[in-house]
């Protein structure tokens, strides 16, 4: 997983805390995230054609998914997580 | 170029992209754009809650403002307008949006109500300025306002006031105008007046200082004229008594005998006039009296003297000033009347005794008895009138129901009582 962020905006540190108790909660550890700060790289972002943060791209499991805002639908992010 | 072109798939994959941009963008739950330049942050909802929080604070400023705070456009209408302005200008809001700040205006101050308002479009700055209002039930409101314009793309967009009942300030301020005003002129009046007093007072003390020297020069003719030749007389006498026979030394004895008792009466007169007995042992009438009586002995003045029964006990120094004040006004009668005829008058009414005398005269004068007044010889009228003052009296001059002159002594008394007047002769000096 990729999660591009804005420094510690409001969106953004809300996304990596919604983001990090899921995973915590649900795959114990059995993941990998790629925070990026879009403040300190944005050519990353615009390699992955994100055009907003915060951003989280779900590489693994298939397909490629994408969400954005603060990841507070957690059924949606459980979709994407391949949890349901 | 086929090779080059989106397949349908990635076309899929980009618009659920923009959907999902466009529906996060709807959502809010964003923080930054990314670009190919930079990053853009958005804090719309921090700027909504400040611009919420902002907009909380100034309607609370607004409606709670105990100053009328409203705002006019470029033509002076009305646009808003919180409560504290119905108390100052007497509308309503929904009336006021009816109205131009003019319609308001009292029409002494319109011109130069439009001249301020013009100036603060023209200049674009803070100003304020004082005027009038007509308040809706019609009276005068004075108001102070303040102003500012608002300038929106390079265009000012309306005109933000505040507005200050100075009704009360204004009538403070002409009230205290008007008193330093009368305060002035009572601080000019009472120089004025001290100046005068000091003037008058150095004049009679001149005046003093001269009927002094009148009165010694007088003094001295009297005793040059008539005592010292009777002395001489009887001097040039003596040697005669050694060389005459016995008879005829009867007779001399008897002529320097006669210009002894000659020389006595001289004396005794002297005496009455400098000061006369009756003055430290009779009444205020008493001495009236006498004095009557002296002049129509002495210079064939008839004096009728006419005094209330009961007169209060009058103080000796008040006594002495009011015999030399009518023997000043007898001896006037003889020179100015041209008659020999005068009446003095005591009374004691309303808490303040008088002294009148007046002449049986020809026509009253003025021009003679201002004259007479201002004239710097002798007791003086003039004198007369400073004495009257310093006592708290008054000295009135008038023309007498025969057309003579007449001058009355006004002189305050502690005590007053009831009394009828009386008509005497006067008696003979004694």
């Amino acid at each position: 997983m990729i999660l591009f962020v804005a420094g510690c905006e409001k969106y953004s540190r809300q996304a990596r805390e919604n983001l990090a108790r899921l995973c915590e909660e649900e795959l114990k550890g059995n993941y990998s995230v790629d925070v990026v700060d879009v403040l300190e790289d944005f050519h990353a972002a615009t390699q992955h054609n994100v055009m907003l943060t915060p951003t989280l791209i779900v590489v693994e499991p298939p397909p490629r998914t994408t969400i954005l805002g603060d990841l507070c639908d957690t059924s949606r992010l459980r979709a994407a997580l391949g949890l349901d | 170029m086929a090779g080059n072109s989106p397949t349908d798939g990635q076309l899929k994959q980009r618009l659920e992209d923009l959907e999902a941009i466009i529906e996060a963008l709807r959502g809010g739950r964003i923080d930054a754009i990314v670009g190919k330049d930079g990053v853009a942050l958005l804090r719309l909802a921090e700027v909504e809650r400040q611009l919420r929080e902002s907009e909380a604070r100034y309607r609370l400023m607004f409606n709670r403002n105990p100053d009328g705070v409203f705002a006019v456009d470029p033509a002076g209408r009305f646009l808003e307008a919180n409560p504290a302005c119905e108390a100052i200008f007497g509308y309503a809001l929904d009336e006021l949006q009816q109205k131009t700040f003019l319609d308001i205006c009292a029409p002494d101050q319109v011109s130069d109500t439009v001249a301020a308002f013009e100036r603060g479009l023209r200049e674009r700055r803070y100003s304020q300025f004082e005027t009038a209002s007509v308040h809706k039930d019609g009276r005068r409101v004075e108001v102070w306002i303040a102003g500012e314009p608002i300038v929106s793309d390079g265009r000012v967009s309306s005109i933000q006031c505040t507005a200050r009942d100075i009704t009360g300030r204004k009538q403070v301020e002409r009230a205290l105008q008007h008193l330093n005003a009368t305060l002035e002129q009572q601080v000019a009046a009472r120089t004025a007046l001290a100046e005068q007093r000091a003037h008058d007072l150095r004049r009679l003390a001149a005046e003093l200082s001269r009927a002094e020297h009148n009165e010694r020069k007088r003094l001295a003719n009297l005793l040059h004229d008539q005592l010292q030749q009777l002395l001489m007389a009887v001097r040039l006498q003596l040697p005669v008594l050694a060389e005459v026979d016995p008879p005829e030394r009867e007779r001399h004895l008897a002529k320097l005998d006669g210009l002894l008792v000659e020389c006595l009466t001289v004396s005794r007169n002297l005496t009455q006039e400098l000061s006369p007995p009756i003055l430290q042992m009779g009444t205020l009438p008493e001495t009236i009296r006498w004095l009557g009586a002296w002049f129509r002995e002495r210079h064939g003045l008839n004096v009728t003297v006419e005094s209330e029964n009961g007169l209060p006990e009058t103080p000796e120094h008040l006594r002495i000033f009011l015999f030399h004040a009518a023997r000043e006004l007898l001896f006037n009668v003889i020179k100015h009347s041209g008659r020999l005829e005068a009446r003095v008058e005591l009374a004691g009414t309303g808490g303040w005794l008088t002294l009148q005398v007046e002449d049986q005269g020809a026509n009253f004068d003025a021009q003679a008895v201002e004259a007479l007044v201002e004239r710097p010889e002798g007791f003086g009228v003039f004198n007369i009138r400073e004495r009257l003052k310093a006592l708290g009296g008054r000295l009135e001059i008038e023309a007498t129901p025969r057309r003579g002159a007449c001058f009355r002594l006004v002189i305050p008394l502690r005590k007053t009582s009831r009394r009828t007047l009386s008509r005497t002769q006067p008696r003979s000096p004694k």
